[in-house]
């Protein structure tokens, strides 16, 4: 069952289009990866979905939540379901976290806001939480700040503020990118332990690929502001159908087999000023034609579950239509 | 043991600056005030036989070098003696101790107005920011600070006094005595606060950890006060620590407008008369509140910044 649905998501800083329609659904319980480069609007997705962007952005679109609409509802609703239905945890714990107020202040804020807790309760289930997420001597650690911590540590403290609230979903933004490379394990861990426990859903973010493919169900590609490609985690690694995922999953370097020399996509990213017309990766795809700068492909079912915005799409319905354009040809 | 060490560090270091910073506010009083003219010149008659100035001049010690007066006074300072007040014949430090109570009620009051009215101000114009909360906070902000201040206590004894007859214009027996000089005082304080409390406010509110409030549901006023507010009362703290020393120093102005008997008036009428002891005082003690409010303010920091109160204890958790 669908928990969140995002249709027809658009964005614009200053009247410059930066997300382009984004068509996303969550089920219960389900993990959805999010990947693509720095800026290809990952985050703004899910900033704009929650009404965290400032208020210079423009947002459209719908977001409907459990089938409610929750885009530009009123604060009083929206700061029920942040925290409370949807949390969010970020890149960078430390400064997420609020550098003067203790920890314990912190967790039990979203205790009393969303549980309604107070006192003592808010102080009993806090330790809780932080057991919960591992960090140790609990009972003494509450009255500590941010900065007494490690960057795991917080982290961990962000994730139990996060679950302070039950959400049924959690948007993880980058949750690891800021770490050292073990403690990105833990951390990846602790979230799935998470998952386990309470069936709650989850949105990952993240521009690496490993990440998501050990972590969710269902990955999409993002590039300049578009979703390109959706798919099975597990079939999108072995089979990208968009060039730029499988650019994306080209570029990782292969654990088994002969050293080889790693792919890189040539070419950056489109300033979201200036996008080439047509579709935004045209010009550094392998695979370009002339229809390829005539409009944005639209997004476009094949096979399980799967999308890809790409003129390619139709080879991938109609295995046979390349022979008979050859022969047309 | 580590944290009182680190805090006993701390005081130490501060003190060694605090004395330095004193030593060199006196030299320059000395010298520029021995060379900015003759003080006997101001003292006596103008027809005052040589040979009585002469023996004024060995009576005050004006007859050695400066380097000697210079050293003599070091050493008496030293001692708890300030000097003797030509003008007054009494010890200069008690001429202006007398004088301290009515600077620290009008420059204290003065203070604690201008941080009523300029924080919430400031917090105010954050909540409507970019609208015409903001914009109105902020004119009035500029209003207060670039009006000179001689020049509206003018306004305000013309006002008040003058057309209205509701205060005194001068004097320091009524408690309407002090309204005027608090608002001259307190407004370009209460400007500055505002005004920082603002920028300092619209600073937090970028910083990652204010959406991560949002995203977890905080709504926008605890969000404001309870986030934003206490990150961003640490710079306006500061800011105060300087502000006392422009209580005290820019009471000058407004104490002898309003004929306030404080030590700005003094301090006016002392270098008039080249009472040099006196002005020396003055200064001193000047320099020494200054000292005295940045070592509170690193005192206020360390209790308001978590950060910091770790940096206190030295190091380690």
């Amino acid at each position: 069952m669908t928990l969140v649905a995002i249709e027809g998501l658009t964005v614009d800083f200053d009247g410059v289009r930066v997300l382009h329609g984004i068509d996303l659904h969550v089920g219960k319980g389900e993990a959805v990866g999010l990947v693509g480069e720095s800026g290809s609007g990952k985050s703004v997705t899910w900033l704009a979905a929650l009404g965290l962007l400032p208020g210079k952005a423009r947002v459209g679109g719908r977001v409907k939540l459990e089938g409610a609409d929750i885009l530009g509802a009123p604060d009083q609703t929206l700061d029920r379901i942040r925290g409370g239905r949807i949390a969010m945890i970020f890149q960078d714990p430390a400064s997420a976290l609020n550098p003067v107020l203790t920890i314990r202040r912190q967790i039990g804020e979203s205790l009393a806001l969303h549980r309604g807790l107070s006192g003592a309760a808010i102080k009993a289930e806090a330790r809780r939480l932080l057991d919960l997420v591992g960090i140790p001597d609990a009972e003494r650690r509450l009255s500590a700040y941010p900065h007494e911590f490690s960057g795991g540590q917080n982290q961990r403290i962000m994730i139990a503020m996060a679950l302070a609230g039950n959400p049924d979903l959690l948007v993880a933004d980058e949750p690891t990118t800021a770490l050292d490379a073990t403690i990105q394990a833990q951390i990846l861990d602790l979230i799935r332990d998470i998952r386990r426990e309470t069936g709650m859903a989850l949105v990952l973010i993240s521009h690496d690929l490993g990440v998501v493919a050990q972590t969710c169900d269902r990955v999409c590609v993002m590039y300049a502001g578009r979703i390109v490609e959706e798919a099975p985690a597990a079939v999108l690694f072995d089979d990208p159908a968009h060039p730029y995922a499988s650019g994306l999953i080209g570029a990782l370097p292969a654990i088994e087999g002969p050293r080889q020399r790693l792919s890189a996509i040539a070419g950056t990213v489109p300033d979201p000023r200036a996008l080439p017309p047509g579709c935004s990766f045209g010009p550094r795809c392998l695979h370009a034609t002339g229809a390829c700068t005539q409009a944005p492909p639209a997004l476009t079912t094949f096979g399980d579950g799967r999308r890809m915005a790409c003129v390619l799409a139709k080879y991938r319905l109609e295995p046979t239509a390349i022979a008979r354009e050859l022969v047309d040809a | 043991m580590s944290r009182l060490k680190g805090f006993l560090w701390f005081l130490a270091l501060r003190l060694a600056r605090a004395t330095a910073t004193l030593a060199i506010c006196v030299t320059i009083v000395f010298v520029v005030l021995r060379s900015a003219g003759d003080p006997l010149a101001s003292l006596l008659p103008d027809d005052t036989p040589p040979d009585v100035v002469e023996i004024y001049r060995e009576r005050f010690g004006l007859d050695q070098s400066i380097w000697q007066q210079y050293l003599g006074y070091l050493q008496s300072v030293a001692h708890g003696d300030f000097g003797r007040s030509f003008v007054h014949h009494r010890d200069a430090l008690a001429v202006v101790w007398e004088r301290v109570p009515a600077t620290l009620e009008l420059g204290g009051l003065a203070l604690i107005a201008a941080v009523l009215i300029g924080v919430p101000l400031g917090v105010l114009a954050t909540f409507g920011r970019n609208t015409w909360v903001d914009r109105a906070a902020m004119s009035a902000a500029v209003f207060g600070y670039s009006l000179p201040n001689f020049f509206l206590a003018i306004l305000l004894i013309l006002w008040l006094s003058l057309s209205l007859r509701l205060l005194p214009s001068a004097g320091s027996d009524l408690p309407q005595h002090l309204i005027m000089p608090i608002i001259v005082l307190g407004a370009p304080a209460a400007a500055k606060i505002a005004r920082f409390t603002r920028t300092s406010m619209v600073e937090v509110i970028g910083q990652p950890f204010m959406r991560a409030a949002a995203a977890k549901g905080v709504p926008t006023r605890p969000r404001l006060i309870g986030h934003a507010f206490p990150n961003a009362a640490i710079p306006v703290v500061t800011f105060l620590g300087f502000e006392i020393g422009a209580m005290i120093g820019g009471g000058v102005v407004t104490e002898t407008i309003f004929a306030w008997p404080g030590l700005g008036r003094l301090l006016v009428q002392a270098v008039g008369q080249r009472d040099l002891a006196v002005v020396q005082t003055i200064v001193l003690m000047i320099a020494a509140t200054m000292v005295c409010a940045n070592l509170l303010v690193d005192l206020a920091y360390g209790w308001l910044d978590p950060r910091v109160r770790v940096g206190l204890r030295g190091t380690g958790k």
